[in-house]
């Protein structure tokens, strides 16, 4: 990718902030590794500012890392200040190193052993990109009490949806589900600030109802991905398939592509219609399903089962911290300013991003 | 691996959001580390108040638009849940649940809110004429029947001296007298104490009055409320033994009669009794093939299985008055202590 072909993808993306009225731009940085080209993420960066001098708009940016190319001069250089870097990390080292493997078969765990320390150094609220796979699966629990035992406090996790999974592994799934649970409640009765996506996402699915569709990127409307050629697509997953672009940063949007992959992928699906948790279900999430049955169209069985195996589990966690009265728990999903008060605490303990 | 629809998922009994908007004091329950933090109690404060004026804000554009501006209504703390508040005796009931006497509820009462330091007297609370919903009937509900309406005259059972808080304990005898139209015939007695709770605090968060309610009631303690203590049984284990499960399998021991008179595990009941019933059948029936059938069994380690076994049919599940009447105590001083930290967070004591 060019700086010319930033340009004129984030000038795209500013009319549209523009005529919806929004105050705000988001650029992430994703790759490959992105981090191959830090000298253009610095250039981006700078160039945005710029634009945002006296504009009325700001913009922020995040970058996804697997951090071996992630050192102490970019993490404290001026121009990277705000940057907000999220690690691709697996695990343990029995789950990272299964996958994440360089030339000569060596796995980079160790080798980020100390960029750990320092990513949390410079970006304490950095949050870690974990990814379970049926060969990995029975070092989930295990992984990320490690990851929050490093000081990880934002932990995203996800499956890999195209992965071989069967009966088996999604048993197991369910086994290191129950583990997490205990795992989760402890820390919060323990009054620990974290956030564990999947039983984050389930729980708030619940206490607010809606969120789970509303809070998706809903394919192209509120996040648009733009290939190192410049041609956009509606997310990261679809990238250099051509039967999903939606535009060009040379010429734009193309509205008509955009506004039908929508309505495809939002259209209910068959086998979801009469499902009693359709409401609080990721099915809705088109790349996903790409990723796993190359269709926007066709729920991923693995999907669902996750789905299934998923939610009772955060309910009934759910259910046994309401039951408690837990404060934490109370305070982290009932109350809308738990993020700023939540700031306001670590700020007035001197912690800081 | 096919895509699988769920048909029937119970809705959980945490609540969504919409809670603030009845219950905004919810959000005054502080973590221990926030207390220690004015600047973090500022931000709080606001939080609270933002959500105590979106109440009122509702109350008074209901108000406005020509209903009843309801005068300053009774405070009255949750239902804390500690003990299932259901219990069965007569007939094959097996396993008969323990209750505790009127007498002995607030002996329990008074010693654990002392101990809380908040003194309650038997005698000393006020009646309040409240308006209740009554008891539906248990089996053969209809549910396009609309629940009938009662005006009942409620004395609570013990108050603070200035008779500010006021307590209400709902024991079996108060089950009974609770207005209920339908009346079914039956060889087995089931008391339903938590669900009187629930209406009694129901009817008196309408009343109007300046006191503070606190109902608890009797947890109807069973055996299976004595395993899941003697086991450190709550939820799930690492083993996968989902002991909700189990301890739904001691309820359809001591419910078996059911399937005898040719009833399924759909019929009606309380809610989400049928899912729990219909699932402790299975889970019964999984252990009981044995093996070929039983896959969750083949899971388990010997611990779990020696564990679950217990549980089902050994020495966690043999009948004992003194265990259970110790646990239906203890049950009703969690109670007890719940709604003291409530009232503390209330900042009423």
């Amino acid at each position: 990718m060019t700086l010319d072909t930033i340009k004129q993808a984030v000038g795209v993306a500013r009319g549209q902030a523009e005529s919806r009225g929004q105050r705000s731009l988001g650029v992430i940085f994703f790759g490959g590794e992105p981090l191959l080209r830090k000298d253009l993420i610095i250039e981006a960066m700078r160039y945005c500012r710029g634009l945002g001098n006296g504009s009325g708009i700001s913009y922020h940016f995040k970058v996804t890392t697997n951090g071996l190319l992630l050192g102490e001069a970019f993490l404290s250089d001026p121009d990277t200040d705000g940057l907000f870097v999220a690690l691709s990390h697996d695990g343990v080292r029995e789950a990272h190193d299964r996958h994440r493997v360089g030339p000569g078969e060596s796995g980079s765990f160790d080798r980020l052993d100390a960029t750990i320390d320092l990513l949390l150094r410079h970006r304490p609220y950095a949050p870690v990109m974990l990814v379970t796979t049926p060969e990995t699966v029975e070092h989930y629990a295990d992984s990320v009490e490690f990851l929050y035992g490093r000081g990880f406090r934002y932990l995203i996790c996800s499956l890999n949806y195209a992965g071989a999974w069967d009966e088996r592994a999604i048993r197991e799934l369910r086994r290191q589900y129950r583990r997490l649970a205990q795992w989760y409640e402890r820390e919060t009765r323990r009054e620990a600030k974290f956030y564990f996506s999947p039983f984050e996402v389930k729980i708030g699915s619940h206490i607010r109802p809606g969120s789970c569709k509303s809070d998706r990127c809903e394919l192209g409307q509120r996040q648009i991905s733009v290939g190192p050629d410049g041609t956009f697509y509606p997310c990261v997953q679809f990238v250099g398939d051509p039967d999903y672009a939606i535009g060009h940063a040379s010429t734009g949007i193309d509205e008509e592509a955009r506004a039908r992959l929508y309505i495809q992928n939002a259209a209910e699906k068959e086998t979801c219609a009469a499902c009693a948790i359709r409401e609080r279900c990721n099915h809705y999430c088109g790349c996903l399903n790409r990723q796993a049955t190359g269709s926007i169209d066709t729920v991923s069985p693995v999907l669902c089962a996750h789905e299934r195996t998923v939610l009772p589990i955060a309910d009934r966690l759910g259910e046994r911290l309401f039951k408690r009265r837990d404060a934490m728990f109370i305070q982290k999903h009932y109350n809308d300013l738990f993020p700023l008060i939540s700031l306001m605490e670590d700020r007035s303990a001197g912690r800081s991003q | 691996m096919d895509t699988r629809p769920v048909h029937g998922y119970r809705s959980p009994s945490y609540p969504t959001q919409g809670i603030l908007a009845e219950h905004p004091e919810l959000l005054r329950l502080v973590p221990e580390r926030w207390r220690r933090n004015r600047l973090v109690l500022t931000g709080l404060g606001i939080a609270c108040s933002l959500a105590l004026a979106g109440c009122r804000m509702q109350r008074a554009e209901a108000a406005e638009d020509g209903t009843k501006t309801p005068a300053m209504k009774a405070a009255v703390a949750p239902i804390f849940e500690h003990g299932g508040g259901l219990g069965s005796v007569g007939c094959v009931v097996i396993s008969p649940p323990v209750f505790l006497t009127e007498e002995e509820a607030r002996a329990v009462i008074v010693e654990e809110a002392q101990a809380a330091g908040l003194a309650l007297t038997p005698g000393a609370a006020r009646p309040v004429r409240i308006e209740v919903s009554e008891l539906p009937p248990w089996f053969g509900e209809d549910p396009g029947r609309p629940t009938p309406r009662a005006s009942i005259q409620l004395t609570p059972d013990l108050a603070t001296a200035d008779g500010g808080i006021e307590v209400s304990f709902v024991s079996t005898d108060d089950y009974t007298e609770w207005p209920a139209s339908q009346v079914g015939a039956s060889s087995v007695t089931t008391y339903r104490t938590l669900e009187v709770a629930r209406l009694a605090s129901e009817g008196l968060s309408q009343a109007e009055s300046k006191e503070v309610y606190g109902v608890l009631y009797d947890p109807c303690a069973d055996m299976a409320d004595v395993a899941a203590r003697q086991y450190g049984i709550d939820g799930t284990d690492a083993e996968g033994v989902d002991w909700s499960v189990v301890m739904g399998a001691l309820d359809a021991e001591r419910l078996g009669f059911l399937r005898e008179m040719g009833r399924t595990a759909d019929g009606p009941g309380p809610q989400g009794h049928s899912q729990s019933c219909r699932d402790a059948l299975a889970f019964i029936d999984d252990v009981k093939v044995g093996a070929p059938g039983g896959q969750r069994w083949r899971q388990l380690s010997k611990d779990a299985r020696d564990r679950v076994i217990d549980c089902l049919g050994g020495r966690g599940a043999r009948w004992d008055g003194d265990v259970l009447k110790q646990t239906a105590e203890e049950l009703l001083r969690e109670q007890v202590r719940d709604f003291v930290a409530w009232l503390k967070a209330e900042g009423i004591v």
